[in-house]
């Protein structure tokens, strides 16, 4: 639970800036948004945002992981119990709704949540009414709701492990969060900034990357986002602190991804190209049972070509 | 006037269809902000859609005023011979350059959206006070804020009505032009999800691009 605190979004392109503006306006008004976005790319933080921007900002802010609420808990966390309500309930649990009074309620990966829970948001969403387990009275609660997910509600609903009727209500005002590979430029802002805060943090010197890395890291594909990138700098601080990275000192599948995807990886001792390909030739042969148009087939050659190259490796 | 009033149209109509992310999350907001009861009266709603995307094109015209008198009084200093066939050539290009934004295949255009931040900057705590609207006054005094909002779309528009040869004709250009976005922006107020999923496809968005490079190098064709 958090009380206002100033979070700042790192992020120059347009595709970002885009969206800090639209949900500056949303901030300003008490509307239910849903934040989609995959993983990593800050929906979390941008809720916190939207809060501390908004008329609720000295209220409390109520982040909810709903995939990581365990199933026989989950109602009575989002909704409390009173005392004996079930085994364990020793006392009054007012709930993370009743928490968030006056403030915002932010349910991440809401699409994780189970078909009974959803029902039960739902009449609290749509009235503010809910009812504590093991209670008898009805309770209220003021709160705003921000929702995030990553995952395609819509086929949820499809595959009904999604209420229609919730996705309706929670998909009033949409908001995609564009990964970080859409981000056109923030990869270089966000490595100097975040790395710069970490070296701050470790007390060490913060290391430089050649442009033959910049180059590479622009290019990665950064399926984790912002988490994988932050994660990035801090193993690049604590391996380089204050030396220079080139590109051989990047990951291996940053590198690799940033060369091609090879059907084959060159060891880096390196090979004899010779003697791969008459290896090929005679695994082929092999595979073949020793018939040369099969086996040439196999190699994806003319079987003149294959018999070509039989000849001059003396494999016949 | 080159680039007609019916390619300041397209590219509003076409244009909208990749701005709707931001555009039509914005509306979506104004739009659930208004009391229940406006909300609930279609009539009401309608009316209060219709004063915000006023107020919008109203702060189009205006930009768009500002922006044919100065290109007109450029005109008239560097050549007034050839002027008109260089700023039409001028203004094709960029159209072009919109229709490749559009399309996905030139996403640096957007960049220019950068030029109107300062701007934002200064009216963004203004529009703050508005909101939640609660009178049609306010949302009409919202749309006039909202419509500077720094949209690569609209500078290019922009640019283009510098070309127009009066402050009238620029204007005219504008609103044009934010007539153009209304279906697409109003409509995502209400059907969000249905118009985010047309907006979204690759195809679409190329067809919309293609359509104005198309129409953007026939125009040129047929002035020169």
């Amino acid at each position: 639970m958090n009380t206002a605190v100033n979070y700042r979004m790192l992020g120059n392109s347009p595709e970002f800036t885009t969206l800090l503006r639209s949900l500056d306006i949303a901030a300003a008004t008490d509307v239910a948004v849903i934040l989609l976005g995959e993983s990593g790319t800050g929906k979390e933080l941008l809720a916190r945002q939207i809060h501390c921007k908004s008329s609720r900002a000295d209220a409390p802010f109520v982040a909810i992981n709903c995939a990581a609420l365990p199933e026989g808990l989950a109602e009575s966390e989002f909704f409390g119990h009173a005392k004996g309500a079930f085994t364990g309930a020793v006392s009054d649990n007012p709930g993370r709704i009743s928490q968030a009074e006056g403030g915002t309620l932010f349910l991440d990966e809401v699409g994780e949540m189970s078909l009974d829970i959803q029902a039960k948001l739902l009449r609290f969403l749509e009235s503010g009414e809910f009812q504590p387990v093991g209670s008898l009275k009805q309770r209220h609660a003021n709160v705003r709701l921000i929702a995030a997910t990553n995952a395609d509600l819509r086929e949820k609903v499809k595959q009904g492990s999604f209420r229609e009727d919730l996705y309706y209500r929670l998909n009033i005002v949409p908001f995609h969060v564009p990964p970080l590979r859409e981000r056109s430029g923030d990869v270089e802002l966000l490595m100097a900034s975040i790395t710069r805060d970490l070296a701050e943090q470790y007390k060490l010197p913060a290391p430089s990357y050649t442009k033959a890395a910049m180059a590479c890291l622009r290019s990665h594909d950064w399926p984790g986002n912002v988490r994988e990138l932050r994660n990035l700098c801090e193993r690049m601080l604590i391996l380089f602190s204050g030396r220079e990275i080139d590109e051989g000192n990047l990951p291996r599948e940053i590198r690799h991804q940033h060369r091609k995807q090879w059907t084959f990886s060159l060891p880096d001792t390196g090979i004899c190209l010779e003697d791969l390909e008459k290896e090929l030739l005679q695994q082929a042969l092999e595979k073949a049972d020793g018939n040369q148009s099969k086996a040439a087939r196999i190699l994806g050659l003319t079987r003149y070509a294959f018999m070509y190259r039989l000849k001059k490796y003396q494999l016949q | 006037m080159e680039i007609g009033y019916l390619g300041a149209f397209l590219m509003g109509l076409f244009g909208a269809l990749h701005c709707v992310g931001m555009c039509g999350s914005i509306m979506g907001v104004l739009t659930f902000s208004l009391p229940r009861e406006t909300r609930q009266h279609a009539g009401r709603l309608l009316g209060y859609l219709g004063y915000y995307n006023f107020g919008r094109i109203i702060s189009y015209c205006l930009a768009g005023s500002l922006a044919g008198a100065f290109g007109s009084g450029l005109l008239l200093r560097v050549s007034p011979q050839y002027g008109h066939s260089i700023l039409l050539l001028f203004a094709t290009i960029l159209m072009v350059a919109v229709g490749f934004y559009l399309a996905g295949w030139f996403p640096g255009l957007a960049h220019i959206e950068r030029a109107g931040a300062p701007i934002w900057r200064k009216l963004e705590p203004l529009g703050r006070k508005l909101l939640p609207v609660k009178s049609p006054l306010q949302a009409l005094l919202y749309g006039l804020i909202w419509g500077w909002l720094p949209c690569g779309l609209v500078y290019s528009a922009l640019f283009i009505a510098l070309g127009q040869g009066s402050a009238f004709q620029g204007a005219l250009f504008m609103l044009l032009f934010g007539l153009g976005t209304l279906p697409a922006v109003v409509t995502t107020g209400v059907f969000a999800d249905q118009i985010m999923r047309i907006a979204r496809n690759p195809r679409m968005r190329i067809i919309a691009g293609i359509a104005l490079i198309v129409f953007a190098l026939t125009g040129l064709i047929v002035n020169w």
